[in-house]
């Protein structure tokens, strides 16, 4: 019998490929993350649960706990305001009654049973939280959150914009909170993306009298799994809750009890912060408020457009790779995968725009992502069996159908995709350097020559010791002459800031009817590397854009893809 | 106990969900992505269980989490995110920054391979399971596994820096 790895060939397996395979193979397998896959797939037996909580390396976790109380208080307003005018004329005189005292105080215990408390002052414009060693404090008058006790640092202050705070579920949350401080309710339910999906009352009496309990299930269409259910216990007589509690399945998060003081925090330091914690302001200055501003424009005010993408590792216009094709039309889109043969070039003679875009007609492509401005689809091929070639089209395999899945839009003023950054000109030209303004990190702008050009460089720089680690300092250079349009960006590890690790830069770029710059060639530098030397060598990413071109609305309804027979077909 | 006596979910779950997180994460690259991976496979697997018995679980999910850890890598990409805190490396600093390069592109090429010759690929040296386990997993013969990995050797190495051909994906 010969051992395994006689049979495996290792010692057969060419050096440099061998090399590559023990690196893989040194790497750790943590024990912990061994531990969560069984603990989340052991409770997919159990009937009741749909499909478990994706969570909870130390990564996911930190972000949990910033998004934890600003949902939990979001989720509050939600239940509390965001209910149709129409359902119910107690819930009105609830809003009423709650926005005319000048504070509310829910007291109680959080998320894991510790004392916890929330502020929340309509007039003050302030939302405050409270857990452990934890306080968060929200103005929406200065349009800043205060965290203490974050993992970035937990022995300061870090200040925060909130209309810069990252992270998809902290946005949703943020988004609705703040919509609701300016009491605009309508405008709360669309930017947050949650929703009120089930409102019951009932008179309970309790201790001699009656009272009235609201529940409210709060949450994102397509997670069911994640509603929280909102209990609110109203004394009929004032209007005012008394009591809160909220769960999420049977995880309780909150079970307050809730009071009206005439004075709350007007400040972190009032929810206990130590007057030695120093402040870290990570609000971003005038002129990257208005970098941010600039290139939020531009994503927003892009034109119309088909177009087909193709990455290469080639430097060459005419050489095929993988493709995608692309529409946008105003505030939606549609990404495409293309089928394109692994040999198919431009002629020699042949104008490569033009008849790339050409080529495009006769590509089969099926849908990737789509966004109708409201909400974003997200379609996964699933192969019809292992190693069945498409007989159609026998160089690719053949795919059986597609698996969709559909999310509400957090942020319908500035959306993005999930996956195309890099293939849609306008979101890679257009950066959202949001990471300057996320915990731990801060952004530095400054202007510099460089081949008699000025442009205008932000450093994203690592401000703590701690986590997070996952986000990596980066260094954009921006043209100002080009709207704003980045045209070299580099990327460093957490532990090596002087040295760039990936880097990707405008090598040639166009205008758009409407004057805004777009990249149509994108150099990724030395992201690929030789076996046999260890050299690098560069992948390139073409843009061949139209906008004179009629972009049928039918392309950016998701629901409409047959996902049996999912080949895109234009009329 | 055998695997086709339906055995408790639980039981398959502690014996295979390692095995199922190490070639996710072996393939990927990233402890999220290999966990998610992971999640997707044991959903699939507890439906296909509720279809009728399952044959092999062993196989079963050697399968999948391969498939399905291959199918990620080629939608993810390259992106340029450096997850510092995904790279759970032994070595010292430099060979950890060159390790981490080899397996980088080691990762997407495998992804750009042909369907049966990345998962063959996969399991002969990420998981390092001898020929007739791999032909056993996959249901298909043992000369087909030496043939497939021949033809992935051989792809590997004439690619070597490139890594977008278009072709079968």
């Amino acid at each position: 019998m010969t051992n395994s790895r006689d049979l495996n060939g290792f010692a057969e397996l060419e050096p440099q490929l061998d090399a590559a395979v023990r690196a893989i193979l040194s790497e750790l397998v943590p024990d912990e993350a061994v531990d969560r896959v069984k603990a989340r797939a052991k409770q997919l037996a159990t009937p009741s649960v749909s499909r478990p909580t994706v969570s909870t390396p130390a990564l996911r976790r930190w972000k949990r706990v910033w998004l934890v109380p600003v949902g939990i208080a979001a989720a509050l307003l939600m239940a509390l305001f965001l209910l149709p005018s129409t359902s119910s004329t107690a819930l009105a005189d609830i809003v009423a009654a709650v926005a005319g005292k000048p504070w509310l105080l829910a007291k109680g215990t959080g998320p894991d049973g510790e004392p916890a408390e929330i502020w929340f002052s309509a007039q003050n414009g302030v939302m405050a939280y409270r857990q452990g060693k934890t306080a968060i404090f929200v103005d929406q008058q200065q349009g800043t959150l205060d965290a203490f006790g974050g993992p970035a640092d937990p022995g300061s202050v870090q200040r925060m914009p909130l209309a810069h705070t990252p992270r998809q579920g902290i946005e949703a949350a943020r988004e609705s909170f703040l919509a609701l401080l300016s009491g605009d309710v309508q405008r709360a339910m669309q930017q947050g993306g949650q929703r009120v999906f089930e409102h019951t009352s009932k008179t309970v009496r309790l201790e001699g009298r009656e009272w009235v309990e609201h529940r409210f299930m709060v949450g994102h269409a397509g997670q069911e799994g994640l509603r929280t259910e909102t209990i609110l216990r109203v004394d009929p007589q004032s209007n005012l809750p008394v009591s809160w509690r909220m769960r999420c399945g049977e995880k309780t998060l909150l079970d307050c009890q809730v009071s009206y003081p005439d004075h709350g925090p007007l400040t972190i330091a009032a929810l206990g912060v130590p007057a030695s914690a120093p402040l870290v302001d990570l609000t971003p200055r005038a002129e990257f408020k208005q970098i941010l501003a600039a290139t939020k424009a531009a994503r927003r005010r892009f034109d119309s457009y088909h177009a087909l993408v193709i990455e290469s590792s080639r430097a060459g216009r005419r050489e095929g790779g993988l493709c995608y094709q692309i529409w946008r039309s105003g505030n939606r889109w549609r990404v495409d995968q293309c089928r394109l043969p692994a040999d198919v070039k431009a002629p020699e003679e042949a104008n490569a725009d033009a008849w790339w875009l050409a080529k495009s007609k006769e590509l089969r492509s099926y849908p990737l992502e789509i966004c109708d401005g409201k909400r974003l689809w997200t379609f996964s091929p699933v192969r019809a069996e292992l190693g069945r070639l498409d007989p159609q089209d026998p160089q690719f395999v053949l795919i059986d159908s597609l698996q969709r899945r559909a999310d509400d839009l957090l942020d319908r003023e500035d959306p993005r995709s999930y996956s195309y950054m890099r293939q849609m000109p306008e979101f890679y030209a257009y950066e959202h350097l949001s990471q300057g303004a996320s915990f731990g990190f801060r952004a530095e702008v400054r202007t510099v020559e460089e081949k008699g050009r000025p442009l205008t460089r932000v450093d994203i720089i690592k401000t703590s010791r701690g986590r997070p680690k996952d986000i990596s300092p980066r260094r954009f250079w921006l043209d100002v002459n080009r709207s704003h349009m980045m045209v070299r960006k580099e990327l460093y590890w957490v532990s090596k800031p002087d040295q760039p690790e990936g880097a990707s830069e405008v090598v040639a770029s166009a205008r758009t009817p409407q004057g805004l710059s777009y990249p149509t060639t994108v150099r990724e530098i030395g992201n690929a590397i030789s076996l046999e030397d260890n050299s690098r060598s560069d992948t390139y990413v073409r843009y061949y854009l139209e906008f004179e071109v009629e972009i049928p609305d039918k392309l950016f309804d998701g629901e409409a893809v047959d996902v049996k027979k999912f080949w895109t077909q234009l009329p | 106990m055998r695997d086709d006596q339906r055995p408790d979910w639980d039981q398959i779950v502690e014996k295979h969900a390692g095995r199922v997180f190490r070639i996710a994460l072996r393939i990927l690259g990233s402890i999220h992505d290999a966990e998610d991976v992971a999640q997707d496979v044991f959903v699939e697997a507890i439906r296909l269980r509720g279809a009728g018995p399952v044959q092999s679980w062993a196989g079963l999910l050697v399968r999948l989490a391969t498939l399905r850890a291959i199918d990620r890598v080629r939608r993810t990409r390259p992106t340029h995110e450096l997850l510092e805190s995904d790279c759970v490396c032994a070595a010292g600093p430099l060979e950890e920054a060159v390790a981490s390069e080899l397996a980088q592109w080691l990762r997407a090429a495998v992804g750009q391979l042909p369907d049966q010759q990345a998962v063959v690929f996969g399991l002969t040296y990420f998981e390092q399971l001898p020929r007739d386990e791999v032909a056993a997993s996959l249901g298909i013969s043992a000369e087909a596994v030496s043939t497939a990995l021949y033809k992935a050797r051989q792809r590997l190495m004439s690619r070597l820096s490139v890594f977008d051909e278009g072709g079968l994906r």
